[in-house]
């Protein structure tokens, strides 16, 4: 057990680690904004400026003095650039990331000496003075009201003055809001509105039709017209007016920015306008977010959300796996009492146990829906790697991401950043050509590696593709037989899939040289045993000269599977639903053998036949007269297992072998079924890999494919 | 707790009555011959249940099977210490302990004695007396008048090749 201090670290820690990957973020969307077009979206700064503004609250709890002083500076600076103090220019965003690398040493180092470059980050984010100031002469010429404009904060009043610069009209936004749902309301109209503009400021206007309702102007700056902002906010309570311009000066808002102008009609609500926004927190309306920090409302949903660690979901998950072996006992129970002559009881006790299934089902899909996250949280790591493999490699790279919204469990996802950095790594080290290159064989200049997310039925698809050189299959070849792997004439009748595959084998590389980056071969065959672990599949294909593609198939989840569970001889073995393409009855006169091969022959297509009788030796008294055939499927790949009944299907919670049984291939666990019995759980992948093994080997004599 | 010749089951003690350091070994037998480890070492006592053959693991593996949910692999100690030894005559006990690693192991063994203490001074080591693949798992040898014990090194006993 830990202690209660550790835990308070390790909850420290994963809270800091959660910080700096949205600040990282953020700073990355912040530069993808400037590259592309050049429009900065000031909530990413925002952003950014919370995330370290609460980074500096927690260390200074925890007396993390490293992380504190960085925060400190760091704050200063964000602040600088929110408040447009400072340009964000590509030095300062260089100097952004570097602490965000700072702070992933500060965070994985064991031993705060170990830390370094934290001085001299200091000292440069130190040297970073105000560049710009602001001018408030623009605003003179929208008629706004002065009791608006005297209770801005500092950052607003900089919205609407960058707003102004860049020739935006002004828009008074009035709306009434039910009081119940305002948080959620508010958001919803600044998400509507974030298209056309920006929404600068919200104030309450007092003239609510009902007590229950409020009603807010919000200022939005924008480039639209009246008529598209109101065909777009349209809605019962809603009515936009443009902020008209006049020729006449008027006095500048600089000179009084906080002092309190005269009372406007739209602040008559308030107790004391004076006080600006912040005052509003006691006011009648109830607690409206500080507007001083836009999406302070955040603040708040954080302290709805519990960090739970995740072993304790497995632990629940247990106690769901031992209550349906309770479920199993009532079921009986039940036959027993309808057997028994006790109809009554008996239709009752199935009345219960019917009720007790749903309920059950409920808490398990509850469990799994909250150790679902989006891949987006690996993905942004990725996207950090990028930048700096790039950098370090001398190469122009964008990385182009989609579905970083399709959720996968925790754990998966957790196991799934280390072979996403390798494929990443190889795709820029060996994959990508550098910009000369490129442009000689008329390739954009950029090398673009696309990663794709989307969920296929209860599966997660991880697409990366760069557009590189692809692999060399004869230098694979070349390799394979230098490690012995393979014979000289074996090579000549591997079809290109088949030697693009030996870039899986233990201790291969195509590089003479090993590169800082990615190393020497110890890459694909190490992603291609991490995947399999998790119950997925790796697929490789590869042109020359467009590009190299990786396809992983993952599961949704591997803390409860749906699994079918099939008998053979005496054994009983559980097959993940997930994986299972089709279940037939076995037609013996529909098999070939093809060398010693069984082949079923269908529908134009064949099968590969593998008989689990024969495969893990298991023999019984009588044999089977009907047998059926599982067609499991990894990635693109099929195989028939023939087995002797089918017992239908079970929710099934994988337990791994323990080391003792890691050399037993075939088996990504076990699990206890409802009634006690234990199942071994076949995996899929490993099998169709051994079939796929044994059937070369046949062809080409001595072939030893995946070692 | 006069006569250290006893099976004891109280509370362990440190201490024999002479003063002098004792080890608390939990006896088995497998055929005719005692075996003893360290009592702290194991963690329950099961009767056996329905172990489940794994199909491809190695010789001395028996099975797995579950204790409360939790999954563990059943070794066939004879196997290792005794191969040549009839199978016993009662179902037998599982020992359950942890292995080096932190799986849990069970011992299949066939009948459990009990808890003897051993003074260091009946404890004769056996290093470079024993040869071959079983000596590795012996660690030394307890005697008390007739009665022999063979003390097991647990930690090479479950390690697996």
């Amino acid at each position: 057990m830990i202690e209660g201090g550790d835990k308070a670290r390790a909850e420290f820690l994963s809270e800091a680690q959660e910080l700096v990957e949205n600040l990282s973020r953020n700073l990355l969307s912040l530069e993808q904004g400037r590259a592309g077009g050049g429009r900065v979206d000031p909530e990413h700064l925002n952003e950014a400026f919370r995330s370290v503004h609460t980074l500096k609250s927690l260390s200074g709890l925890f007396g993390d003095k490293h992380m504190s002083q960085l925060s400190h500076r760091l704050e200063d600076v964000l602040d600088d650039l929110r408040l447009g103090r400072q340009q964000l220019s590509d030095a300062v965003l260089d100097l952004l990331f570097s602490s965000v690398d700072v702070y992933w040493q500060i965070l994985t180092a064991p031993d705060a000496h170990e830390v370094r470059g934290v001085q001299e980050l200091l000292e440069r984010l130190e040297k970073l003075a105000p560049t710009v100031s602001n001018d408030s002469g623009d605003l003179d010429q929208y008629e706004i009201d002065q009791g608006l404009l005297s209770v801005l904060t500092e950052y607003e009043e900089h919205r609407l003055l960058v707003s102004v610069k860049q020739g935006l009209e002004l828009f008074l936004v009035r709306v009434q809001f039910e009081l119940a749902t305002l948080d959620k309301a508010l958001t919803e109209i600044k998400d509507r509105s974030k298209p056309f503009g920006e929404v600068i400021t919200y104030l309450p206007a007092g003239e609510a039709a009902s007590p229950d309702l409020i009603e807010l102007d919000l200022l939005l700056a924008s480039a639209s017209s009246l008529s598209e902002i109101e065909g777009s906010l349209s809605g019962e309570r809603v009515t936009v007016r443009q902020i008209p311009r006049h020729k006449r000066p008027a006095r500048s808002v600089k000179a009084s920015p906080k002092t309190g102008g005269p009372k406007s009609r739209s602040m008559t609500a308030l107790p004391n306008t004076t006080q600006g926004p912040q005052a509003l927190e006691g006011a009648e309306e109830g607690a409206l977010p500080d507007p001083g920090l836009p999406g302070a409302g955040l603040l708040r949903s954080v302290s709805q959300t519990v960090r739970v660690d995740i072993h304790k979901l497995d632990e629940l998950m247990n106690v769901v796996g031992k209550l349906a072996v309770l479920r199993g006992g009532l079921s009986d129970l039940t036959e027993n009492a309808r057997t028994d002559g006790h109809r009554k009881l008996g239709s009752q006790l199935g009345h219960l146990a019917h009720k007790f299934e749903r309920s059950l089902r409920e808490l398990q899909s509850g469990i799994l829906e909250v150790r679902m996250v989006p891949l987006a949280q690996v993905f942004e790591r990725l996207t950090r790697i990028v930048r700096k493999t790039s950098r370090d490699l001398n190469k122009e790279v964008r990385l182009v991401v989609t579905g970083a919204e399709t959720e996968i469990d925790k754990l998966i996802v957790e196991e799934l950043s280390d072979p996403l950095m390798h494929i990443i790594r190889n795709a820029i080290d060996h994959g990508i050509e550098d910009a000369d290159e490129r442009q000689r064989i008329g390739k954009p200049a950029v090398g673009t590696i696309a990663l794709n997310a989307f969920q296929k039925g209860n599966h997660v698809v991880i697409e990366a593709e760069d557009d590189g050189r692809g692999l060399n299959s004869d230098s694979l070849l070349d390799r394979a037989i230098q490690l012995g792997a393979i014979a000289e004439h074996e090579a000549k009748e591997l079809s290109r899939a088949d030697a693009l595959n030996l870039v899986f084998l233990p201790g291969l590389s195509t590089r003479e040289k090993a590169s800082a980056v990615s190393g020497r071969g110890v890459g694909m065959d190490v992603v291609k045993t991490n995947i399999a672990k998790l119950g997925g599949s790796i697929e490789l294909e590869s042109e020359p000269v467009i590009g190299t593609k990786i396809t992983l198939t993952l599961p949704l989840t591997r803390a409860i599977v749906t699994a079918l569970l099939v008998q053979v001889a005496d054994g009983m073995f559980a097959i993940p639903l997930t994986s299972i393409s089709e279940v037939n009855a076995l037609e013996e006169s529909r098999i070939r053998v093809i060398d010693t091969t069984e082949v079923l022959s269908r529908r134009g297509s064949s099968l590969e036949l593998c008989r689990l009788r024969q495969l893990f030796g298991l023999t019984s008294e009588t044999t089977p007269a009907r047998q059926f055939v599982v067609e499991v499927m990894a990635g693109t790949r099929h195989l028939g297992l023939v087995v002797d009944t089918l017992q239908g299907q079970q929710d099934i919670i994988i337990r791994p072998l323990g080391r003792s049984l890691n050399q037993v291939r075939g088996f990504s666990g076990a699990s206890e079924l409802a009634d006690e019995r234990i199942a071994l759980v076949l995996d899929p992948g490993a099998l169709i890999d051994e079939a796929g093994k044994s059937s070369s080997r046949e062809r080409g004599g001595r072939l030893r494919l995946n070692g | 707790m006069a006569d250290p010749q006893d099976t004891i089951t109280e509370a362990p003690a440190r201490l024999s009555t002479a003063g002098e350091p004792v080890r608390e070994i939990l006896t088995f037998t497998l055929g005719d011959n005692a075996f003893g480890v360290p009592l702290t070492q194991v963690l329950e006592i099961l009767g056996v249940r329905n172990i489940t053959r794994v199909p491809r693991a190695p010789r001395d593996v028996v099975g797995v099977c579950t204790v409360r949910g939790e999954l563990v692999t059943v070794m066939d100690t004879r196997q290792r210490l005794e191969p040549g030894a009839p199978p016993g005559k009662n179902r037998g006990r599982i020992l359950v302990t942890r292995a080096g690693d932190g799986e849990k192991v069970g011992l299949l063994v066939d009948e459990v004695l009990g808890v003897q203490r051993f003074t260091q001074a009946q404890i004769e080591p056996t290093a470079g007396v024993l040869v071959g693949d079983i000596s590795s798992h012996i660690e030394s040898i307890a005697r008390k008048g007739n009665q022999v014990t063979v003390l097991v090194n647990l930690a090479s006993l479950t390690v697996w090749r």
